[in-house]
């Protein structure tokens, strides 16, 4: 870990912008919320981490080629087009995207999914398509983690 | 007692084992669940990483949706989805500005949300509404001698523990006790599983998975129980590449409700246990009526 969660708070609080949203560390936290439920202060911590990671997607700021912004991206647009995510399809999208030759390293467990009848070609999909995409295209940008501010 | 559905994509996925013992184990204790018409993808965390008013929006569908079909509660087996749908409910409470987002988005739809519907997940419908006791009468074969790790965990018990404890939940441990089962204690039970890092940050991922193997292991347990699908693919699917990292931790993850269908008689062919990448050991035969 590049910084550590302290480390984070303290470079966001003395507006190191551009290292807060360079770092690899924000994008680290898989949202188990173990430290939102735990801080003495009640600071929500998880949901700082995603209001960084929204504000680093918004203004094109991650590590090159690094897989989980490019996960969320992709989810993002599946879900905007099908309105439903097929996981296989999405992990076959991300290999493509970010390194194809995880595709090698991951055949084994793509036979074991086909073995399983777990793996997924056919999308699923949604019937009213246009009116989610109508809904979600309604909403105008706002500030990253805007909601979280006003809720803590 | 009805309740309205929300599978959530896993289920009909990588998690479909988990749906197909979760219905005829509800069928069997008269629990009725109706999917939702035309349900949208709830979002997870990923989708929150990317824009958090959207992700609320994506979500105040569903809610709107389960309210139309009148029932009491909506239930969602899904970790994620869980998550994600009480998140928006707190959300559309606490922020003006996210309630003025959704309320726009549900009106270009002509939907509506009052904010009402609890959400709440099948443990908890289990234990709190039809009652230990009246699953203890629905068990044929008694899961005597099976040890097993109940493993929850974040997302059902982190922050939204609404009906058991955020670091030390029990209802599981009750519910599979009542099977005949032997609970073995698992302090790892709501440690993160490492969720999709497993499959973007291996390294990462993969080391959270390991620990959660090896001390069930440890503990002398023959099958750890899961209540969420990502955590059962991360558990079972990942085996070959953690046995070159750290060395084997050989043991089988299965959904709670399939150890349910198992104690109440169904077949286990119609449980999805041939989905598993390490398969849980046949169960002695159902013991003869005296």
């Amino acid at each position: 870990m590049e910084h550590s969660p302290r480390q984070i708070m303290a470079l966001v609080r003395a507006d190191f912008k551009d290292e807060v949203l360079r770092s690899r560390s924000i994008w680290l936290c898989a949202s188990c919320y173990a430290c939102t439920v735990e801080c003495p202060r009640e600071i929500r911590i998880t949901d700082i981490m995603y209001a960084l990671k929204q504000r680093a997607i918004l203004e094109g700021i991650y590590p090159k080629r690094f897989p989980i912004p490019i996960l969320a991206k992709e989810f993002f647009k599946m879900v905007h087009s099908k309105g439903r995510i097929t996981e296989t399809l999405l992990v076959m999208r991300l290999f493509l995207k970010a390194n194809w030759r995880a595709v090698l390293s991951s055949w084994r467990q793509g036979i074991g999914l086909i073995r399983t009848g777990r793996f997924v070609l056919r999308h699923e999909r949604i019937e009213h398509r246009a009116q989610l995409a109508a809904m979600l295209d309604s909403d105008v940008r706002h500030e990253p983690g805007s909601a979280s501010k006003e809720a803590a | 007692m009805k309740y309205a559905y929300f599978p959530g994509c896993s289920l009909k996925g990588l998690g479909k084992a988990y749906e197909e013992s979760l219905l005829p184990v509800m069928e069997r204790l008269g629990v009725e669940l109706v999917e939702l018409d035309d349900w949208n993808c709830c979002g997870a965390t990923a989708y929150m990483s990317v824009d958090e008013s959207k992700a609320c929006i994506l979500a105040s569908r569903n809610l709107a949706l389960a309210e139309k079909t009148g029932s009491r509660d909506l239930v969602t087996p899904c970790s994620a989805c869980y998550l994600v749908l009480n998140k928006t409910k707190h959300y559309l409470k606490d922020s003006p500005e996210i309630r003025e987002s959704v309320q726009r988005a549900l009106d270009t739809a002509g939907l509506q949300y009052s904010g009402a519907m609890p959400v709440r997940h099948p443990l908890d419908i289990l234990v709190n509404d039809v009652g230990l006791d009246v699953i203890r009468e629905k068990v044929v074969r008694p899961l005597t001698g099976l040890k097993v790790a109940p493993y929850y965990g974040c997302q059902v018990v982190r922050p939204y523990a609404t009906f058991d404890d955020a670091w030390n939940p029990t209802t599981m441990d009750r519910l599979l006790a009542t099977l005949g089962a032997e609970v073995v204690p698992y302090p790892l039970k709501t440690k993160c599983c490492g969720g999709s890092l497993t499959g973007t940050l291996p390294d990462t991922g993969l080391r959270l998975t390991y620990i959660l193997l090896k001390e069930a292991v440890r503990r002398g347990a023959d099958v750890i129980a899961t209540i969420c699908p990502l955590c059962q693919f991360n558990l079972d699917a990942y085996h070959d590449q953690i046995a070159r990292q750290w060395g084997p931790v050989p043991i089988p993850t299965v959904y709670f409700t399939q150890l349910m269908g198992l104690a109440f008689g169904l077949p286990e062919s119609q449980l999805g246990l041939n989905r598993n990448f390490v398969r849980m050991k046949p169960l002695p035969a159902i013991p003869a009526k005296a």
